[in-house]
């Protein structure tokens, strides 16, 4: 697979001498080109520590990083030339206007004169340039520090929750803005937030970090079909719990009224349906409902904390 | 590093620091009109220059003014927490750092020219005002001589605000620092003790003295320096 960014049992720790805390615990980050990763993580997981780790910015203990092909250990302003990058804030000056902003990384870039243009107007900028940063509203400065990444069009994005304090219309139009980005500029995009449901509706690729390891990942296609869930309704729950749990199933309550049951790797999701429904009936519970819940990243991300939480207990 | 002093300078423009560039020599040369205008005749210029405007200058405001020049410098950085993006760029870190460290130089020469221009015409105007001219000559090439004495022996400790006004993201630190070094300077020269010849501060201030070559060679070494751990240290933290 072609990878735009690639890690190697990456690890960092930060804090004093006396107190260091283990951040970033063995990484094997792997993000395709031309794709949007969405790199998911609870608050604290140590996203935006491995977020600045890619970039160079924080040197690792232990690993190595690999963006676009080229090694960070060596002359990492080679990589970071084909790179746009915010990482936690919009990092604007608010005394400067917006396009002022964006000169001075252009200069800094040696690009042309009307590259500031071009990028206002993909993140739709365009008039509100001229005035000051500091009026700017936060998603105003969101947009133009994505815009900011875009300068020379570079191969790879990488945005380090880029939604953060938007309210619901700035996070849809950054949401429509960062899912087009691979066809409006062929560049791979590595975005990462807390917010699963945005991912899920921009991401090709996802992978979930959490206490600084890779729980996850792969295709998001992959990862939400890797369990089918069964959601089914009765007219007698706790009998029902009583009798799937008898037949060595693990039945969950999903809602009030909702039982959800994971279908045993391997098994055929059609055969299994059928088998629960006939034993329920038998038993002479009436099924209102079976249906194939959809997987989402919520879920995936809860069942890894269980699985976390079981392996702590373990 | 052109593209990163011209990046230094255009975040400059309309900033709190390049505001504060522009006014501080135009207050002190204030100072001096207030002086002849209250006393009601102007001397000679080489009297206000070299014995007013200079000392006051090197001995308490350029000090002052260096410290919070360099603090203000620092905050623009610190306030858009820009050093993530700027330590993303395709540069070499100790670039970036260096960047600044020939902006602020630069800054506080003008600053010196600015002062002795402002003054001219702030005196020349109070001359005017009270009808009474300073006389002699303003002997220009002497005060740039002194200015670039000045300068020299002053690379050490503008050096060493800048690295601990880069190095802290907390503005009061690099402020307290200056307004340390200022007192203790200015304690050392009342004083009249020989014994701290050797303190950054203290240096600029001998610079104006006879005797003013150690003081301005040791400004040059030490900042020379200072400079290098300043890009050591700076290249290898991580600032936020």
């Amino acid at each position: 697979m072609n990878l735009a960014i690639e890690t190697s049992e990456l690890r960092k720790s930060l804090g004093t001498r006396l107190r260091r805390r283990a951040i970033i615990r063995g990484c094997d980050l792997k993000v395709p080109r031309g794709k949007v990763y969405g790199f998911i993580g609870p608050n604290g997981a140590g996203k935006t520590t491995m977020m600045r780790l890619l970039l160079g910015i924080l040197r690792p203990d232990a690993g190595t990083v690999r963006l676009l092909g080229h090694d960070m250990a060596d002359r990492p302003h080679v990589a970071l030339r084909r790179i746009g990058a915010f990482v936690e804030s919009p990092a604007l000056y608010d005394h400067l206007s917006g396009t002022a902003n964006l000169d001075i990384t252009r200069r800094l870039l040696g690009l042309p004169e009307t590259e500031v243009a071009r990028v206002l107007d993909i993140v739709g900028m365009t008039r509100h340039a001229a005035r000051k940063v500091r009026d700017y509203s936060l998603g105003m400065k969101q947009r133009t520090a994505l815009a900011r990444t875009l300068l020379g069009a570079p191969e790879l994005l990488m945005l380090d929750e880029p939604t953060n304090g938007l309210d619901p219309e700035g996070i849809s139009e950054m949401r429509d803005l960062i899912r087009d980005l691979p066809d409006r500029i062929g560049a791979t995009v590595f975005v990462s937030s807390h917010l699963l449901a945005e991912v899920e509706q921009v991401a090709d690729y996802a992978g979930l970090l959490r206490d600084g390891q890779l729980a996850m990942q792969g295709p998001l296609t992959e990862l939400l079909a890797s369990e089918r869930v069964l959601r089914l309704k009765t007219d007698q729950t706790e009998n029902t719990l009583r009798i799937l749990k008898i037949a060595g199933l693990e039945p969950r309550t999903a809602g009030r009224e909702y039982i959800a049951l994971s279908c045993p790797a391997g098994e055929d999701f059609f055969a299994f349906s059928a088998a629960i429904n006939a034993r329920l009936v038998d038993a002479g519970i009436l099924v209102g409902e079976i249906v194939e819940q959809r997987q989402t990243l919520e879920d995936l991300y809860r069942q890894s904390a269980g699985a976390g939480l079981r392996k702590d207990a373990a | 590093m052109m593209a990163l002093i011209r990046a230094e300078l255009a975040k400059l423009n309309g900033s709190l620091a390049l505001l504060f560039m522009l006014a501080v020599p135009a207050l002190t040369a204030a100072l001096a009109l207030l002086a002849i205008v209250t006393n009601g005749s102007a001397s000679n210029w080489n009297t206000i220059l070299g014995s007013f405007v200079l000392p006051l200058w090197v001995m308490f405001i350029y000090p002052m003014a260096t410290a919070t020049f360099a603090t203000l410098t620092a905050q623009v950085e610190y306030r858009a927490k820009a050093w993530d993006h700027l330590l993303a760029l395709p540069f070499s870190r100790w670039q970036i750092f260096a960047a600044k460290w020939v902006v602020v130089q630069a800054s506080l020469a003008l600053m010196t020219a600015l002062l002795f221009a402002y003054s001219y015409i702030l005196i020349s105007t109070g001359g005017l005002l009270i009808g009474s001219m300073p006389v002699g000559d303003p002997a220009f090439a002497k005060v740039a001589n002194g200015s670039l004495r000045l300068l020299a022996a002053g690379m050490l400790f503008s050096t060493i605000q800048l690295w601990i006004a880069l190095r802290f993201g907390n503005f009061v630190i690099p402020l307290a620092v200056g307004i340390a070094g200022t007192l203790v300077g200015m304690a050392v020269v009342i004083t009249g003790s020989s014994q701290a010849n050797w303190f950054p501060w203290v240096m600029t201030i001998n610079a104006a003295k006879d005797g003013w070559e150690s003081s301005v060679v040791g400004g040059l070494i030490g900042g020379a320096i200072a400079l290098a751990l300043m890009l050591t240290d700076l290249s290898k933290r991580s600032l936020r």
